[in-house]
């Protein structure tokens, strides 16, 4: 039944919509998008029938978190945008790039000295150690020496 | 009161015989050595890398003559080498005697002959001859005359003798003053391979030597060497040394340093140079036995190449 209709809200509207289109449809959703959706790489006027995809609306999931998240960086003006994103990729590939010197650098360094100093001081220590070694073992041969002969003179007179 | 009579007699003459003596001894010159061995004191103290493992068992049989056994195992070349030492009756010095006479063997036929002889205290003849494969492949000889301050070699040489080559070779080494030495080299060689059949090199040397230190530099027209040698402390010597090729456009610059441990009885030579190169040779003497261990490591960190080396030497 067609309702009488102000004439100055809708005086576009013909009410013959309503023959033609679906309950699907939204006032947001025009007809037309159920049918034709445009495909990248063909242009209208090429002559190539265009492919009938159906867009599903009905499956389309809602926005993840981090699709709301980066929604929400289209408030910042475009160079803040990617003056943020070089900051951070140069720094991140700054980072791997120093972690990567530092390990060929102490590499080298740690290699080096194996084959350059590692063994004089191996040598110089070892001496080192023998001399202390044999000093100590004078000392206890004096040691003993005195040892032997120092407590018996030194007995206490018997008391009388 | 007058004069203070004295009861010795001072001369107020001037100088005596041995003052005069002395003081030309301190502004002797001494002979400079050869030109060979301007750069000697720089080149002991750099490392003698090897690869793989070499043992050598010497064995004293008289006085006079010594044998020795070598075997060497590395990538490069591995062998048996069977050598024969023999030093003459002529003695110098208590450390010199000649002639001395060297020769090795190879299984397969390959030998090397040398031999140095003192005719008279100044003159010395070195020769020295090689064999390969049956042919007579390289052959030298040289003569040296050691004047009072300079030093004067001569050296013929036929470096291959398959093809019509020969090397002539003048060295002149004049000492200055006490601490400078300058000296020439000449060399003159004629190939078939060289375009134009003959080419000549001329270079000149220069050495200065200070109390604890010595600069020494050849110079000539493909090269430049310079060599900077210091005695650091008793048991440190270090050098620095720089090679420039005008040919080639390069230059490698090498320091080196040697550090000699008499308690331990050990010698350790270390280099680095301007192409990633490292290298170091370690010497010990094992005691009581007669034993000489050597272990040396090298090391390119541009290309990370690593070889090492491990040598003894009985007797």
């Amino acid at each position: 039944m067609l309702m009488e209709l102000p004439d100055d809200i809708e005086q576009d509207d013909s009410g013959m919509e309503s023959l033609t289109a679906s309950k699907d449809d939204t006032p947001e959703r025009r007809p037309e998008d159920m049918f034709i959706t445009p495909v990248v790489g063909s242009s209208p006027s090429s002559g190539t029938p265009p492919i009938l995809a159906l867009k599903e609306f009905d499956d389309e999931p809602d926005e993840t978190l981090s699709e709301r998240l980066w929604g929400l960086t289209e408030m910042f003006p475009e160079c803040v945008r990617s003056g943020t994103y070089t900051v951070t990729t140069k720094t991140w590939g700054g980072v791997k790039g120093l972690y990567q010197l530092s390990r060929t650098v102490v590499w080298i360094i740690a290699s080096s000295s194996v084959i350059l100093f590692a063994p004089v001081i191996f040598e110089v220590e070892r001496a080192q150690v023998e001399e202390m070694q044999k000093s100590q073992q004078k000392q206890v041969l004096l040691g003993t020496n005195t040892a032997m002969s120092g407590p018996t003179p030194g007995l206490p007179p018997m008391p009388r | 009161m007058g004069a203070i009579a004295s009861r010795y007699r001072v001369s107020n003459s001037g100088l005596t015989s041995t003052d005069l003596q002395n003081i030309e001894n301190a502004n002797k010159r001494e002979n400079p050595g050869t030109l060979d061995e301007l750069h000697k004191k720089t080149k002991d103290v750099m490392p003698v890398n090897f690869e793989g493992g070499k043992l050598m068992v010497n064995k004293g049989i008289s006085n006079h003559f010594q044998m020795s056994h070598t075997l060497t195992m590395s990538s490069m070349q591995n062998g048996y080498k069977l050598g024969a030492t023999y030093i003459g009756t002529k003695q110098l010095s208590p450390t010199e005697a000649f002639p001395v006479v060297l020769g090795d063997v190879d299984p397969a036929g390959n030998v090397n002959f040398n031999l140095i002889h003192q005719l008279t205290p100044e003159i010395r003849v070195k020769g020295a001859a090689q064999v390969q494969e049956c042919k007579l492949s390289a052959t030298q000889g040289t003569l040296e005359y050691k004047g009072s301050d300079y030093t004067l070699a001569l050296a013929v040489g036929k470096p291959d003798c398959s093809d019509k080559s020969s090397v002539f070779v003048g060295h002149y080494l004049q000492a200055v003053t006490q601490r400078l030495a300058l000296g020439a080299e000449l060399v003159y060689q004629s190939s078939a391979r060289i375009s134009g059949g003959e080419i000549a090199i001329a270079s000149a040397a220069a050495r200065y030597t200070m109390d604890d230190s010595e600069i020494s530099a050849t110079v000539g027209a493909a090269s430049f060497h310079l060599c900077y040698f210091k005695q650091a402390s008793e048991q440190l010597q270090v050098v620095a040394e720089m090679d420039t090729s005008f040919r080639g456009m390069e230059s490698v610059g090498t320091i080196g340093y040697q550090v000699t441990i008499p308690k331990a009885e050990l010698v350790f030579r270390g280099m680095v140079d301007s192409n990633w190169n490292i290298g170091a040779v370690l010497e010990k003497k094992l005691q009581p036995l007669p034993f000489s261990f050597a272990l040396s490591g090298m090391a390119n960190q541009a290309k990370q190449q690593f070889k090492f080396g491990c040598g003894l030497i009985i007797g």
